[in-house]
């Protein structure tokens, strides 16, 4: 158990290392090579350091089993009790499937460099499931949990185009909800942007927010506001 | 626009719902059979003391083809080591250096002369446990009472038998009713007069018992009828499969 956790947490520092190494290596200048007539020309565009925006997203994510522990218990009142009148009470009733109702994010990030963006993520997400009367089918009780998880962010850029972005995010926050809060993370291995004022996104990766997650998002230009 | 957002959020929902699973089975006789086997545990239990009489008895009258079918019916190992004494009768299972003991008290008479015999259990480790008391018919050699009380509750009632030599089959019959004390519930059971539990050669039991079951807790109660017809190759279907249940 112990040596899985060290594997675990030795593969998350490598991550880590990974992403703030192609983080620094990413958004590279463009370079547009053209052969005009017969003059051969070399064209750079050199895209600003800085990149002052403001970006809001929305998005809304799959079920991740590691989610199991903030939306879902193992037994329920009497489905728990070991005594008896406790197990003949809980056979004259039953569980329906527990539903999973995707995991919605609403996050913000600054960009303080183009490879580099910092913010905070909220994310909520539910299950359903009821009991009822084994005979009469009437339902007795809800058995809905719900959790939200507060988290910040970090985001960082490989790829920074005016209407493509190539992306990691990294948050570590705390789940409050249904159960006790816990602490949580999410990761986005891989995550693209299609759009430069309003745009739209997918991402996969694990955690909270699931292992896919797609979204709308919109980014206010800090610079243009300044010059105003 | 509007129906293009419905659109949007269904197909979403559809991307990200879905059905973890996890729920249970309806069944409706579920608890019923939770209350059954417990029921069928204490007739079960009552069946097996009573066959230590018929040993016994089968001891005492030096019928060595029922003592002999009675034993291993009690699957008792052909090791044990079995005293008749004047005034009991002492069977021992040796497991190492911790031995079994069943001790019936006899007081020198048999159950067929009307006696009063008690069966009690002891270990190595522990003191002895009366498990149950047989009262003897006077002239009949194969009937008597029992009468049996644990942590749990009372079995009384009257168990019957018949050995037929040619083919060894020993059948016993048991008329009996009890009490189930369990925190917060209790269970009543009788076996119906018409259909008694016939245990026969220890490979097939037949019999029909009325249950009332009351919650203490809530006030509620549950009152039902499990009948049985089946034979001892799985235990489980007794006490689950085989079981037919009749709402009273």
């Amino acid at each position: 158990m112990q040596s899985t956790r060290r594997i675990s947490m030795r593969h998350l520092w490598l991550l880590l290392l990974l992403l703030v190494v192609t983080g620094t290596l990413s958004a590279q200048d463009v370079v547009i090579e053209r052969v005009v007539g017969e003059e051969y020309t070399t064209i750079t565009k050199v895209l600003p350091k800085r990149a002052r925006k403001h970006d809001f997203r929305f998005s809304v994510g799959t079920y991740m089993g590691g989610n199991r522990q903030y939306l879902h218990q193992d037994c329920w009142g009497s489905d728990c009790a070991s005594d008896f009148r406790g197990q003949v009470s809980a056979a004259d009733t039953y569980l329906t499937d527990r539903l999973h109702w995707g995991a919605y994010s609403l996050s913000y990030v600054y960009h303080v460099r183009r490879w580099f963006q910092f913010g905070g993520t909220v994310t909520f997400a539910a299950t359903t499931q009821s009991r009822r009367d084994v005979v009469t089918d009437v339902k007795l009780e809800n058995l809905n949990m719900y959790s939200v998880a507060v988290m910040p962010t970090v985001r960082f850029v490989y790829l920074y185009r005016n209407k493509v972005q190539l992306y990691s995010a990294l948050s570590l926050g705390i789940n409050f909800g249904s159960t006790v809060p816990l602490p949580c993370a999410d990761m986005t291995i891989l995550g693209c942007t299609f759009g430069s004022k309003f745009f739209g996104f997918a991402e996969f990766g694990t955690g909270v927010g699931g292992w896919g997650r797609v979204g709308i998002g919109y980014r206010l230009d800090a610079k243009k506001r300044e010059k105003k | 626009m509007k129906r293009y957002m419905i659109v949007a959020l269904l197909a979403l929902m559809t991307f990200t719902g879905c059905k973890l699973g996890d729920g249970t089975d309806p069944n409706p006789n579920k608890s019923k059979q939770i209350i059954w086997s417990c029921v069928y545990d204490d007739i079960y239990s009552g069946y097996h003391h009573g066959l230590f009489a018929i040993y016994g008895e089968a001891l005492l009258n030096d019928n060595q083809a029922l003592a002999e079918r009675a034993k291993q019916m009690l699957d008792l190992p052909e090791t044990i080591s079995v005293v008749v004494e004047e005034e009991r009768i002492v069977l021992t299972k040796s497991n190492g250096l911790n031995p079994t003991i069943y001790t019936i008290v006899t007081k020198g008479k048999k159950l067929s002369e009307g006696a009063v015999w008690s069966l009690s259990y002891s270990t190595a480790n522990s003191s002895d446990r009366t498990l149950a008391t047989f009262t003897g018919k006077e002239g009949s050699d194969s009937a008597f009472a029992i009468s049996r009380r644990d942590s749990e509750g009372p079995i009384n009632g009257d168990i019957t038998y018949t050995y037929t030599a040619e083919d060894q089959t020993l059948a016993v019959s048991l008329n009996c009713t009890g009490e189930i004390e369990k925190v917060g519930a209790k269970i009543t059971f009788v076996v119906q007069p018409q259909k008694l539990f016939v245990f026969t050669n220890h490979s097939s039991v037949v019999g029909a018992v009325d249950i009332l079951y009351k919650d203490t807790d809530r006030g509620t109660t549950k009152s039902f009828t499990a009948e049985v017809v089946s034979d001892f190759s799985n235990m489980h279907d007794i006490i689950y499969d085989n079981a037919v249940y009749k709402e009273n």
